[in-house]
């Protein structure tokens, strides 16, 4: 379990985040939603063990803020929102970065796989910087898979935190990798995932945490978080909220920014 | 399912470029074999090699001459070769690493300047420094290795805040240090007479010429240690090459690698410049050339990178000791001379393909 207790990280001088309260269960799927500049990124930093903050965060019982890089890094693995990459690796070579040290499984066919479940068979030997953009970012996520192979290990759950895995994806590998995040959260693992498309998140997402403005506005299940009201309160603009039969809350765009 | 066995193999081999790099560094080390028999082989004295070993084992004499110029001459040059090659472009692969960029060079932490503060300070001011006397003939070495050391560690300092190193930083900082130390070391060059001026100017073009038994034996453990623990850094800065953060959350002491590497590239460059004065391009070149055929993966680049500059440099040193036989021309000269153009043609190729 994650949990994060009145967790604060300042940039400088400046609060960005107040007093936030967060927890997540391994076999779920929950998702951060909000505005631009909510920051949702910067918890998902925090709780990784990237920033430094006040406030208390553990996941499975480790104190995040005084645990050793190598002790996080075997139960969970992170997607940053932006991943730069330095010096001409292959689409293979920046997968295998994933492997841990001591990994005893055969290395090679797993990150294979991996590939294929991120749906890039056949780039094993492609230039990483030659990859569109959105296909450099499937390449990430498919390293950050086969750090945490397993779901469940035999220390407990494995965590992925994944930054915008699909903000840069077209539909019908949005749907694809979503459904990869559902298949490990259904297997026993952890996940959080920050989104921006709330349609994606309403069909996947077993809990939702709402940013604004530095701090969490509502959490719950979809149907619970997204009402008419809190989503104009959060991104300032009309959005209507509608039930389909069979797959939850569906959103509808209405008009833009309200204070306009 | 044989046929899908030997495809999903295929597959495998795509984009693995280790095996090619291993195959390398069996190449090189033959490379490396050769270059060390022609520096004992080629000189500017008659002695052959051969002639000497025939009668070695023939149980015969070897006259006292050829046992100086092989044993006392040449051997210890070659062995200085190596170690040297090998220092600058292993450091030079460690902070391309570091700092994510293949034009990192020693020259951009402090490290050259520091040593030809260092040199230049016992050499003009020589006389009246108290110390000076003792160490005698390793004065200018020690005094340029304390120069190339203390440039980094104040660097090191200046870039790091709350135990954590800005790599940003000391790339900046390292150029206004390096402006400051080359300011002071024109100064003790003005204030330098002629004879001082020729020494520094020598030094500064960097020299094998230097090397014998006794230089050695500081040279050895100085360069080789750090030359034996760079492997260790390997995987990490395979992993940096995403970026600290990612590099992180892969398991890595980002700080501990940083630190270890900084340490790795004072210690060997600090030690190599001090005993051969600066030898340029080593550092840029062999790694970039390594990374075009095997790729940037460090398991692999750091050792072969070793293997290819000790033989680049024995290779020169043989041009240096050969071309206006029995002067010498400075192997720092030839490493600009070959190196220069070479890198400029590498760039002017590699300009449409993935940006390196
Ligand atoms: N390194 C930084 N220094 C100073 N301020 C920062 C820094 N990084 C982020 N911020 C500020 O913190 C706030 C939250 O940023 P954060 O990246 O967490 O937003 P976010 O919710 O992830 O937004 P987005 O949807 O655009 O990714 C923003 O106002 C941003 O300007
Ligand atoms: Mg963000």
């Amino acid at each position: 379990m994650l949990t994060a207790r009145d967790l604060s990280v300042n940039y400088g001088s400046k609060p960005v985040l107040r007093g936030v309260d967060l927890t997540a269960h391994p076999g779920q799927l929950t998702a951060i939603v909000g505005p631009n500049g909510s920051g949702k990124s910067t918890a998902l930093k925090a709780v990784t063990g990237e920033l430094p903050f006040i406030g208390d965060v553990r996941l499975s019982g480790m104190d995040v803020a005084h645990a050793r890089p190598g002790d996080l890094a075997s139960v969970r693995a992170v997607l940053p929102q932006f991943t730069p990459l330095a010096f001409p690796f292959t689409v293979l070579e920046v997968v295998r970065l994933g492997v841990s040290r001591g990994a005893t499984f055969n290395c090679d066919q797993i990150v294979n796989e991996a590939l294929h479940r991120v749906g890039l068979d056949g780039y094993q030997g492609r230039y990483f910087q030659e990859l569109s953009g959105g296909e450099q970012q499937r390449v990430q996520l498919a390293r950050v898979l086969v750090q945490v192979w397993q779901p469940v290990g035999d220390d407990g759950p494995r965590w992925l935190f994944l930054d915008e895995p699909v903000s840069s994806l077209d539909i019908g590998h949005q749907l694809q990798i979503m459904q990869v995040a559902r298949t490990f959260a259904d297997m026993g693992g952890g996940v959080i995932a920050v989104m921006h498309d709330l349609n994606l998140t309403a069909m996947f997402a077993d809990k939702v945490v709402l940013f604004s403005n530095g701090g969490v506005v509502s959490q719950g299940t979809a149907t619970e978080v997204f009402t008419d009201d809190m989503l104009m309160q959060a991104y300032g603009c009309r959005i209507a909220v509608s039930m389909a039969p069979s797959s939850g809350p569906f959103i509808l765009p209405q008009t833009a920014a309200l204070n306009i | 399912m044989a046929n899908l066995s030997e495809s999903y193999s295929n597959r495998l081999a795509e984009g693995d470029r280790s095996r090619g790099a291993r195959r390398l560094g069996f190449a090189l080390i033959v490379l490396l074999a050769v270059a060390c028999m022609s520096g004992l082989a080629v000189g500017a004295s008659d002695t052959s090699l051969w002639h000497a070993l025939f009668d070695y084992v023939r149980g015969e004499d070897i006259s006292r001459r050829d046992q100086i110029v092989l044993w006392d001459i040449r051997l210890p040059r070659v062995i200085m070769g190596c170690l040297v090659g090998a220092a600058l472009a292993v450091s030079g692969a460690v902070l391309q690493g570091l700092f994510r960029n293949p034009l990192a060079d020693p020259g951009i932490v402090g490290v050259s300047a520091g040593a030809s503060l260092g040199a230049v300070v016992v050499i003009v001011l020589g006389g009246m420094l108290p110390f000076a006397a003792l160490l005698g003939p390793w004065l200018i070495s020690v005094s340029a290795f304390v120069g190339a050391w203390s440039a980094t560690m104040v660097l090191y300092r200046i870039a790091t805040r709350r135990g954590c190193t800005s790599v940003a930083t000391m790339l900046l900082a390292g150029i206004a240090l390096a402006a400051l130390a080359m300011a002071l070391t024109g100064v003790l060059v003005y204030l330098a007479d002629d004879a001082q001026m020729r020494d520094f100017t020598f030094w500064n073009m960097g020299s094998l010429a230097g090397a014998s038994w006794s230089r050695l034996t500081i040279a050895v453990p100085l360069i080789s240690l750090p030359l034996f623990l760079s492997p260790l850094l390997a995987r990490g800065l395979n992993a940096l090459a995403l970026g600290e953060a990612a590099a992180g959350h892969l398991g890595l002491e980002v700080q501990r690698l940083k630190q270890g590497a900084i340490l790795i590239v004072a210690g060997a460059t600090g030690a190599a410049v001090a005993v051969s004065g600066g030898i340029g391009f080593v550092g840029i070149v062999v790694p970039h050339l390594l990374r075009l055929v095997n790729g940037p993966d460090h398991r692999y680049l750091l050792v072969n990178s070793a293997l290819l500059g000790a033989a680049l440099l024995l290779l020169a040193d043989l041009l240096s000791r050969t071309i206006i036989a029995p002067a010498e021309l400075p192997i720092g000269i030839i490493t600009a001379f070959v190196g220069g153009p070479f890198f400029l043609w590498i760039l002017l190729r590699q300009r449409s393909v993935v940006d390196l």
